[in-house]
């Protein structure tokens, strides 16, 4: 049983790390993104990917904190986001 | 059973996932790239939280009564992210559109309309 809950946890571990490569895909689009709208829809996509490898992992680590601390996350890079989206319309005082 | 749809749910999570990054590569524009992006933020994000609650609730059905409080977590993450994560597109996108950046492909619609109509006509 015990052996079993491990080898049912990998695909969750290769999960992540394929979800990391792909945050640092997204780091390629940010670094050479053409407006600056580019560059916030691709750090949007690297916020949420953080929130599913936080999940992720702590279904590996068996730890439900890591949930909390992905929502809490969740919630603060939106409001970054909408500030950020001022930022780019200009109306930022 | 429980191992099938675990499985079933991460490997549709990771195409959507790994389709989305590969679309923001390769569109030419902005409004299309958000199209990309909005593949990541809703099915790869909400069939990986599907993997975790079925996973979840196969530990729960195994008589560890500590994976409902897991799974009440995992669902309200999944309701906050999906929440956050539309709105935050929106805002960007609107953001975008008012400081002047417009789609690549301008096409109007009503003569694309008119000069069908012409062939039609034509045909005719």
């Amino acid at each position: 049983m015990d052996q079993e809950d491990h080898r049912m946890n990998d695909i969750f571990m290769i999960a992540a790390i394929i979800f990391v490569l792909l945050i640092f895909a997204c780091g390629i689009r940010i670094w050479r993104g053409p407006t600056n709208a580019d560059r916030m829809l691709a750090l949007e996509v690297v916020n949420i990917l953080v929130v599913t490898i936080m999940i992720t992992l702590s279904l590996w680590f068996e730890q439900p904190v890591f949930i909390d601390v992905a929502i809490v996350y969740a919630l603060l890079s939106f409001v970054g986001t909408l500030y950020v989206a001022k930022l780019i319309m200009g109306n930022l005082q | 059973m429980i191992d099938i749809l675990v499985t079933v749910c991460v490997v549709i999570s990771l195409i959507f996932s790994i389709l989305g990054v590969i679309g923001l590569f390769r569109f030419p524009d902005f409004y299309t790239r958000i199209h990309a992006a909005g593949m990541v933020g809703s099915l790869g994000f909400l069939f990986m939280g599907a993997a975790v609650l079925i996973y979840a609730g196969g530990l729960l059905l195994s008589g560890d009564e500590a994976w409902l409080n897991y799974g009440a977590h995992v669902v309200l993450a999944l309701m906050v992210v999906v929440i956050t994560g539309t709105t935050a597109t929106h805002a960007i996108a609107r953001s975008a559109y008012r400081s002047g950046n417009m789609p690549i492909a301008k096409i109007d619609a009503l003569n694309a309309d008119e000069i069908k109509m012409k062939h039609r006509e034509e045909r005719k």
